[in-house]
């Protein structure tokens, strides 16, 4: 069996990436208002408890199942899969999912990911100087709308960089800029936490202190632990921060040599994206919002435009209260730290790809990498293009929040009873660099599974209420304005055709690995005259 | 701030960064330099499959 050289430079660079891959967009932008949303200080409980019964043990599988199928010469979901149950032919067409979700993914992320891009350099030349909230605001509507070309030139930019680190290979390029962003994103986030948390009332216009908003994100409400809302709400945050059940971290393990530990490299990846999130994120948009708006202003702005919204609508406001020369500092940190949050997870989509490219195809790395810059380009184009229509969102709830539960699920069914928790714990605990508690093992086989079927289950009246388009027709029948109905169905339309786009994708993917599996077997076969 | 909210803030990140600064401490004092020497451009094949 031949199989390419390459592989991780240096144990930190591996683990940075692997925290890069984790730590994203939502770290800053979703967990303050999920924590807002939930219970304040309690949802640390909820949210910790997820962690430890989920988070760590799908952690531990899947850096485990990468370095099985890696050591096999397998760098992608379906055959690391299929190594694990090769009589089982199922498992190959789940691991469909651990590809599909990272092309999807990418289309719409790096699309995202250019926004920071984009934001970065105009709140750097001034653009939002003299802007009242309202235009800066509106602002980032002309940005993503049909007028504005830059956004364009932003993404198609950020499409290029992105190709080119990952022509770069694993050492070369992606543990490179993990290197050098996740130093400088934590840089950049404790500058803007400290700013944050030590903003005063009446200091520059705002008219709380930044304490007042720490207060309102950490009073805890105990009686919300009971509710099976707040609990489904940290597991979904758990699990979408830790970039789990794409197919990514498996991608990135694979390149592990046999003996390589997995339990402390997990552990350290898994906790750092963990300090980001909680001791950064949750310091840096609460608080100066409510510095300036005020606990109610600032949540009515949480349900208006959503953690999202806060980032790019609010915050380049905000810094312009600060003065010119601040203000232009704070916008490249903040979009700065953005940046790099969402660069180091968009390279770690691109290798999954690449790797199924280069095992099943012969590809070569610039060639793969090209590629996959391309796919994503020309699935990208409708997120761009018909952002208003709602295509970008439904990339990312079917293809970014629906895909990943399901899979996740499968793939620990897979390592727990299929392959069977013996041989898993075994694997997990090869070459291990700390020792893990033996409860890890039942929780791993009972209580993850459960874990997530409850996620699953719970998550199902709002896949059903989406399939339905439940919350698009009611706004349809409520509409009195003709051109506001007409715009309604339209983005029905559009949000339908992503859907086959996204069924297409799918399918696509599934048919390249049957055809993967049928050169293998003829390969293999006896009657090959290179056996 | 309440005390309820310094406590479950300072708590938070005193376990959080605790944890994390402790497992980065045994990475940097246990770094496993690669086996064989990088070759990340070699020429990549077919790989036979192993049917059993």
């Amino acid at each position: 069996m031949s199989g390419f050289q390459e592989s991780w430079g240096s144990r930190l660079g591996l683990v940075l990436a692997m925290a890069g891959n984790a730590v994203g967009l939502g770290n800053f932008l979703r967990f303050p208002v999920q924590a807002v949303q939930n219970g304040g200080g309690a949802f640390i409980i909820p949210y910790l408890v997820c962690f430890l019964l989920m988070g760590i043990p799908l952690l531990f599988v899947e850096w485990s199942m990468g370095r099985f199928g890696g050591v096999r010469g397998n760098h992608s979901t379906p055959f690391i899969m299929d190594s694990m149950a090769p009589k089982q032919f199922i498992w190959r067409y789940v691991g469909v999912f651990g590809i599909f979700t990272n092309i999807a993914v990418a289309a719409y992320y790096c699309y995202l990911e250019s926004w920071t891009l984009g934001y970065m350099w105009y709140s750097v030349s001034g653009q939002f100087s003299g802007m009242s909230a309202a235009e800066v605001s509106g602002w980032f509507g002309w940005y993503t709308g049909f007028d504005a070309i830059h956004n364009v030139v932003f993404w198609i930019l950020c499409l290029v960089l992105n190709t080119w680190i990952l022509s770069k290979g694993l050492s070369g390029g992606i543990e490179k800029v993990a290197k050098v962003g996740m130093p400088l994103l934590i840089l950049f986030g404790l500058v803007l936490a400290i700013r944050g948390i030590t903003l005063e009332s009446g200091e520059n216009g705002a008219v709380e202190s930044g304490t007042t908003g720490l207060n309102f994100l950490w009073n805890p409400d105990f009686s919300s632990i009971w509710t099976p809302k707040v609990w489904l709400a940290a597991a979904g945050q758990i699990f979408f921060t830790l970039s789990l059940g794409m197919g990514s971290i498996h991608c990135y393990a694979s390149y592990l040599r046999s003996r390589d530990d997995v339990a402390l490299n997990a552990m350290s990846a898994g906790w750092m994206n963990e300090f980001v999130e909680v001791v950064l994120g949750g310091a840096i948009i609460i608080p100066i919002t409510v510095g300036y708006f005020g606990v109610d202003g600032m949540k009515d702005l949480v349900n208006q435009v959503g953690g999202l919204g806060l980032g790019f609508r609010t915050l380049p406001y905000l810094f312009q209260q600060w003065g010119p020369v601040l203000a232009a500092l704070s916008g490249l940190a903040w979009f700065g730290l953005l940046f790099f949050a969402g660069i180091t997870s968009s390279l770690a989509m691109g290798t999954p790809v690449m790797g199924f490219l280069r095992d099943e195809f012969g590809m070569r790395r610039n060639t793969s990498a090209i590629l996959f810059g391309l796919a994503v380009f020309i699935l990208g184009l409708p997120t761009v293009f018909f952002f208003h229509y709602g295509v970008f969102d439904e990339y990312d709830y079917w293809a970014g929040t629906v895909s990943l539960v399901v899979f996740a699920t499968l793939e620990i069914i897979l390592f727990a009873w299929v392959f069977g928790m013996d041989k898993g714990w075994a694997e997990i605990n090869r070459g291990a660099d700390i020792r893990i508690p033996g409860i890890f093992r039942y929780i791993i086989k009972y209580i993850t599974p459960a874990f997530l079927l409850f996620v699953f289950i719970g998550s199902l009246p709002g896949i059903w209420d989406m399939l339905t388009h439940k919350e698009l027709l009611e706004q349809i029948q409520a509409s009195p304005d003709p051109e506001q109905t007409t715009f309604l169905e339209k983005k029905m339309w559009f949000v339908n055709l992503s859907r086959m786009v996204l069924l297409a994708i799918w399918l696509f993917i599934a048919a390249m690995v049957y055809k993967a599996y049928r050169q293998r077997i003829q390969k293999s076969s006896p009657l090959n005259p290179t056996n | 701030m309440t005390i309820s909210a310094i406590f479950m803030w300072v708590g938070s990140v005193l376990i959080v960064t605790g944890v994390t600064a402790y497992f980065f401490y045994r990475i940097l004092t246990n770094p496993r330099p690669p086996e064989v020497p990088v070759d990340e451009d070699a020429p990549e094949g077919f790989k036979t499959f192993d049917v059993t």
